[in-house]
């Protein structure tokens, strides 16, 4: 077969290409690489495009000195260089993503499909998808501006009172409030559709479809029978759920750090200038541990006791409670009618809202209700595991052995027959391990809820911080550590024991 | 001739998910004391039937008779009567691997004993005592408060057998008893089987993938393909031809012995 003649760009682009995929041998490290590149790309391109603004026009807006004659020439060369770039890059991505290896490219003459097409394709799909990351940023935005909008009182939640008058009728702002988040959740949910759908448009969803480019690929190069088409599945990072994923992630720690308010150079600062506190809290002082402290009128020693048996309380009345709820949790269990999918959905509801609201919280709403002391941190602790043990209860429930079900059915058994001979002997000792686990947990949340009014050991740490006796606040956070990592351990000992 | 026990009427078994025709109008009369060998290739329907007889899959259209009474009409009571008289030995055994091998065995009891005491763990002391004469008969009263997790899988198998004893069964559906154990241990598990079929005149259902062992055991044998009966007659009526049509051309018999 005839070669084609040899240009300038496609000979130094081959020149580049010799030099970029000698060392990767592995599709997937090329395919990083060809990232990489892009990225790099896209910024110097971004540069470029900035340059030629300021090449064109004159003017420099950061540095405020007039650019040289030459920087129209400068702004040409590096434009050509670029297009080349992005031509070959374009090229690479596109044949490495219909599963031919690069290596092979040598020998392939390029019959058909021009580079260039992979190359628009390419671009095609990855414009689409910012759009469709774009479509699903757009609420997370719109959020961001309503609730900015109602903490600084303008934008669209401040519109009835702007025309009524601030006192305007309470029904009125409720009504509006109420349809502004109706709306706002409902485009949400429209944008995030629309995203969803194109990027499973453009890449591989989890249902192994074929992207959008790669068929246009494939149904021009697999018309000659010498191409092996079949390539390997792409790499979880380019199918559509993975690309959301990335994209989640990313906007989660950019977001999360803005919110946090992270700024490093005040924690170097400040560490430097307490060291005082620093010291006393590690010289601690454990006067009080056996000795009453007079305003507390309460050893160390009770604080922590009434801590672990609040926590044991509280893990015991779970354990009963949680044991009945989560057969009526487990989808295996009831889910044989109508009837079973209304308990499993109500039950799963309680579970869930019921682990949502911290037993900090309640312990706060609790304290406020029955007074302070352990018995109002014991019921928030209570609520909270039966809540956390029904969950992982119900979970193992779902997940046993469904024969020896099978075998006592068979034999003849009933319903509780099945379900104590062909279920509980299989989830016991699991039950035991997440009880035991949930001890310990909730050893380390008493400790905690103690200082919002829950008792125990917590009581003495809010009260000493307050007064800034920093020895025995010190004293007191090396007792709660003793003591978690006793439990810890024991439970840790026991449940390898029984599993 | 006495009345057949077990009489399948046009049986079909459709799964709605995907829509798969497991079983196909299939009939078939099983008489008292027969030991009853299905063969036919994985997927072919053999479990499926055997699961429509005791109902553990209900059967989309049909109708199963047992002593004269329709399996498929049954509800509760009436359907635990059924099932307690018919016992099931299962591939995989089917034992709670972390209870006892006698609190598997007693398991198979629970048709019969009293319902509240079960719940509680207690069982008749006959039942008890038949345990133990059932762990006798296959061989395994020392292992009695071994867990069942720590046998081997010929002993475990043992173990779904002795339970299967405990009910007193007139009927032993066995679902590829032996496809999880080595060729020896087969064998000895499908005399237990023999044994049942003989000295206590159950009539045995059995599934089986070896041709050979369907042969030495089976006093009659259905072939079952694509979830249609395809062959039914005496275990030397199946030649060479009979073989490659029930699994398929390219297949070879394997031997067992």
């Amino acid at each position: 077969m005839t070669r084609r003649p040899r240009s300038l760009s496609t000979r130094l682009a081959a020149a580049w290409t010799a030099l970029r995929f000698r060392l990767p041998k592995d599709r997937a490290a090329a395919l990083a690489a060809d990232w990489g590149l892009l990225l790099l790309l896209s910024y110097c391109t971004y540069y470029l495009i900035n340059y030629w603004y300021r090449a064109l026009n004159n003017v420099s807006p950061v540095y405020r000195v007039p650019f040289p004659d030459y920087a129209y020439v400068v702004a040409a060369a590096a434009t050509l260089f670029l297009a080349i770039l992005w031509e070959n890059l374009g090229t690479s991505i596109g044949w490495k993503s219909v599963g031919l290896n690069h290596a092979d490219r040598a020998n392939q003459p390029l019959r058909f499909l021009p580079r260039t097409a992979h190359f628009a394709l390419d671009l095609a799909s990855w414009s689409l998808t910012a759009i469709a990351a774009a479509l699903a940023l757009a609420p997370l935005a719109g959020l961001g501006t309503l609730l900015y909008g109602i903490v600084s009182g303008s934008g669209i939640m401040v519109v009835p009172s702007i025309v009524l008058g601030p006192l305007g009728p309470w029904y009125v702002a409720l009504g509006w409030t109420m349809a502004v988040v109706l709306a706002l959740v409902a485009f949400g949910y429209a944008c995030w559709w629309t995203a969803r759908a194109l990027l499973g448009w453009l890449w591989p969803g989890r249902r192994g479809t074929t992207p959008w480019a790669d068929r246009v690929v494939r149904s021009q190069v697999c018309k000659s029978a010498d191409v092996v088409c079949s390539g390997p599945p792409r790499p979880w990072w380019r199918t559509s759920w993975g690309l959301m994923t990335l994209l989640l992630v990313g906007v989660g720690v950019y977001v999360g750090w803005l919110t946090a308010q992270v700024n490093l150079a005040t924690l170097i600062r400040r560490a430097s200038s307490t060291g005082d506190y620093w010291q006393k809290l590690v010289t601690p002082d454990f006067k009080y541990f056996l000795v009453p402290e007079p305003d507390l009128h309460d050893t160390m020693l009770n604080g922590i006791i009434q801590t672990i048996f609040m926590a044991l309380l509280a893990t015991l009345l779970g354990f009963v409670f949680a044991l009945p709820f989560s057969f009526l949790g487990a989808r295996n269990m009831v889910t044989k009618n109508r009837l079973g999918w209304g308990v499993y959905t109500v039950t799963r509801a309680f579970f869930n809202i019921g682990r949502s609201i911290e037993p900090f919280v309640m312990a706060v709403l609790f304290a406020t209700t029955l007074g302070y002391g352990p018995f109002a941190g014991c019921l928030a602790l209570l609520v909270h595991t039966v809540a956390a043990l029904g969950k992982l209860y119900s979970e193992q429930i779902e997940a046993i052995d469904p024969g020896p079900v099978e075998a006592i059915t068979a034999c003849g058994g009933g319903r509780t027959q099945i379900l104590r001979y062909g279920v509980v002997p299989q989830v016991v000792p699991p039950f035991l391990a997440f009880t035991l686990y949930r001890w310990d947990i909730n050893v380390r949340m008493a400790t905690i809820i103690g200082m919002v009014g829950g008792g125990g050991i917590g009581r003495f740490f809010n009260y000493f911080k307050n007064e800034l006796r920093w020895h025995e606040v010190g004293a007191v956070i090396v007792i709660i550590a003793i003591v978690v990592w006793i439990m810890d351990y024991i439970s840790g000992r026991v449940r390898e024991r029984i599993t | 001739m006495a009345a057949p026990q077990l009489v399948v009427e046009h049986v079909t078994k459709v799964y709605e998910r995907g829509d798969v025709h497991a079983l196909r109008d299939v009939s078939l009369t099983v008489n008292r004391g027969e030991f009853l060998v299905l063969i036919g290739l994985s997927g072919s329907g053999k479990s499926t039937l055997l699961r429509c007889i005791n109902r553990l899959i209900e059967p989309t259209s049909g109708r199963i008779l047992l002593d004269g009474v329709d399996v498929t009409q049954a509800k509760g009571a009436e359907l635990r009567r059924i099932r307690r008289k018919i016992g099931m030995v299962f591939q995989h055994f089917n034992l709670v691997k972390r209870s006892s091998v006698l609190r598997n065995v007693l398991a198979g009891r629970l048709g019969y004993a009293p319902s509240m005491p079960t719940l509680i763990g207690r069982f008749p002391r006959e039942d008890v005592e038949r345990a133990h004469q059932s762990l006798e008969t296959v061989g395994l009263v020392e292992k009695m408060y071994t867990r069942a997790d720590q046998l081997s899988g010929g002993q475990q198998q043992r173990v779904g057998i002795a339970r299967a004893l405990m009910q007193e069964p007139e009927l032993i559906l066995a679902d590829e008893p032996v496809s999880a154990l080595d060729p020896a241990t087969a064998n000895s598990i499908l005399q237990y089987l023999e044994q049942m079929n003989r000295e206590r005149g159950a009539t045995v259902i059995c599934a089986l993938h070896f041709l050979s062992l369907a042969r030495r055991y089976g006093t009659r044998i259905i072939a079952l393909k694509d979830g249609a009966v395809v062959f039914e007659g005496l275990p030397r009526e199946i030649d060479n031809a009979r073989f490659k049509e029930i699994y398929g051309e390219d297949a070879e018999e394997v031997e067992v012995r």
